[in-house]
């Protein structure tokens, strides 16, 4: 390492300095290795994967990487062509999330060049980042804001919450610019522009206390591919991608379509539900009656038809009614149990049903009338009927309430789903490599 | 980009639109309840809970009574 090399880089205007590879020895098994990276703190041997951590003066193995290896989309010495600069994978870093154990794990891989700085390319199942360091901060402290806040950096930028969580590292390979091992955690709170750039920013707190801060973007899969000259490996078992890193943001706006019309939907049917006019109404006797007439202008149309019995005391009845023509005749018929009963158990009680109500279509225009029967429940009501009338409703309806109501339902479900498709899983890959950068001075 | 000037959500939005306009169709129609099609259909599979209907002139038009206009429902035939 050699701070006098940083300090020439930052802000010098002028091209770095290329490092020249240096070899070393594993101060585990005393294979040869060769470090093209000066800011590496630790490398991993690819012989014996005794991790060795790097100093000015020396290099002492300080642990081994147990395990199987992950299944790394690119291998160490890959190249990356980005920005019509070659980078070179140089470390990378199997990351889990200790609260969800079942989660596919992030990759992260540092890509080198040796005049510039160091990227980040994070995977996480078949999305994909590429990130910087950054040394722009936030205002406040962006750790305790919750998903939805609003975050603002000190260049004036502006950044939605839309991750908090936590990581540990599970795997780590090849040469990296910090001490990191197997076990170390972190927690960290991604962030996205509300300039709808898509940029990313995200701040990581390693358990040490050191916060680091990177500016990323979402990259596809098959610009991934592109810069690695088609060389990507897929990860074992992934699966097809619910959708590639760009249709994010559609495939949000399309859940949130969809909700809109769920939502306009319900609201439809509700206000088909409780919106009609009366056009008939009467108060019939115990035994029953005839309403109407009714006159239909248009066909289909929908009527309501509400029956009400007062009950005064205790008893049952059945209340059924006929749809006649304007000759009386038959067209069908329907009716429902009315009851009221009370008693007294650990206290007083009292329950009834003494309405119900029929939504109808009515297919021609016509005079229509409904006639109704009651009749007393027998057995231990005696066969008496405590309601001494029964009141009739008839309202017009605008129409039937249920395609509405049935789609808006569907359309809320669908929409709640597909939201949930863009908003989970995203971004996750950032936590690990693209927030630490994580130079060696 | 911005996604909500995308072709794909934009032409999800006229969908929608349009799906939201076609509801209106049967809704208008009266789809769904008792009457619908015809006085001998009975209410949709969506429309539960509902009082019990009748739609021949007897429950019981097989019976030696013969059937009666008077008498659909419960006790209809009797």
């Amino acid at each position: 390492m050699s701070e006098a090399t940083e300090s020439f880089a930052i802000g010098a205007g002028r091209a770095r300095p290329a490092y020249k590879p240096k070899p070393i020895q594993c101060a585990s098994c005393g294979a040869s290795l060769v470090l093209k990276d000066e800011r590496a703190q630790v490398i991993v041997c690819a012989y014996c994967r005794a991790q060795i951590e790097l100093t000015d003066t020396q290099a002492n193995a300080i642990g081994v990487v147990r395990g199987n290896e992950p299944d790394f989309e690119l291998p160490i010495g890959a190249s990356f062509d980005w920005g019509n600069i070659r980078y070179e994978v140089v470390g990378r870093i199997a990351s889990a999330n200790p609260a969800e154990p079942d989660d596919a794990w992030s990759h992260a891989f540092l890509l080198y060049n040796p005049r510039q700085p160091s990227l980040w390319l994070s995977s996480y199942e078949r999305e994909w980042w590429i990130s910087g360091r950054t040394r722009v901060m936030p205002v406040g402290d962006v750790f305790a804001q919750p998903p939805g806040a609003t975050v603002t950096t000190h260049d004036g930028r502006r950044w939605r919450v839309v991750e908090r969580e936590s990581s540990q590292i599970a795997y780590v390979d090849g040469a990296l610019p910090w001490m990191a091992r197997v076990g170390d955690q972190s927690r960290s709170v991604e962030m996205i522009a509300l300039d709808g750039s898509g940029e990313t920013y995200e701040a990581e707190q390693s358990a040490r206390g050191e916060i680091e801060l990177s500016r990323g973007m979402p990259i596809t899969e098959q610009q991934v591919r592109q810069a690695t000259g088609g060389r990507l490996r897929p990860r074992a078992g992934a699966a097809a991608p619910l959708a590639p890193s760009e249709d994010r943001p559609r495939l949000r706006a399309i859940s949130l379509i969809t909700l809109g019309f769920g939502a306009v939907s319900l609201l439809t049917g509700f206000v088909f539900m409780f919106l009609g006019s009366t056009i008939a109404s009467a108060t019939l006797p115990a035994d029953g009656g005839r309403v109407g007439p009714i006159v239909v202008e248009r066909p289909s149309t929908v009527l309501e038809v509400r029956v009400h019995q007062p009950f005064r005391t205790d008893g049952w009845s059945y209340v059924e009614a006929e749809v006649q023509d304007a000759d009386g005749e038959f067209l069908f018929g329907f009716g429902d149990e009315l009851w009221s009963e009370s008693g007294f158990d650990d206290g007083a009680w009292h329950e009834e049903k003494n309405d119900y109500d029929l939504h109808v279509t009515i297919p021609e225009p016509g005079t229509y009338y409904l006639a109704f029967a009651v009749q007393a429940a027998g057995g231990q009501y005696g066969g008496y009927n405590p309601a001494v009338e029964t009141r009739v409703t008839v309202k017009k309806k605008v129409g039937s309430s249920l395609p509405f109501l049935v789609a808006g339902i569907l359309a809320l479900l669908a929409g709640a789903f597909l939201f949930l498709m863009a908003a989970t899983k995203v971004r996750r890959s950032l936590v690990q490599g693209s927030m630490k950068m994580l130079e060696s001075d | 980009m911005n996604a909500w000037t995308s072709p794909l959500v934009l032409a999800f939005l006229l969908f929608a639109i349009l799906g939201y306009g076609a509801l209106f169709i049967p809704s208008l129609g009266g789809y769904g309840y008792a009457g619908h099609g015809g006085f001998h259909r009975g209410p949709s599979f969506f429309y539960w809970g509902g009082v019990s209907t009748y739609h021949g002139p007897s429950v019981r038009s097989g019976s030696l009574g013969g059937p009666s206009f008077h008498g659909g429902g419960m006790h209809g035939g009797k």
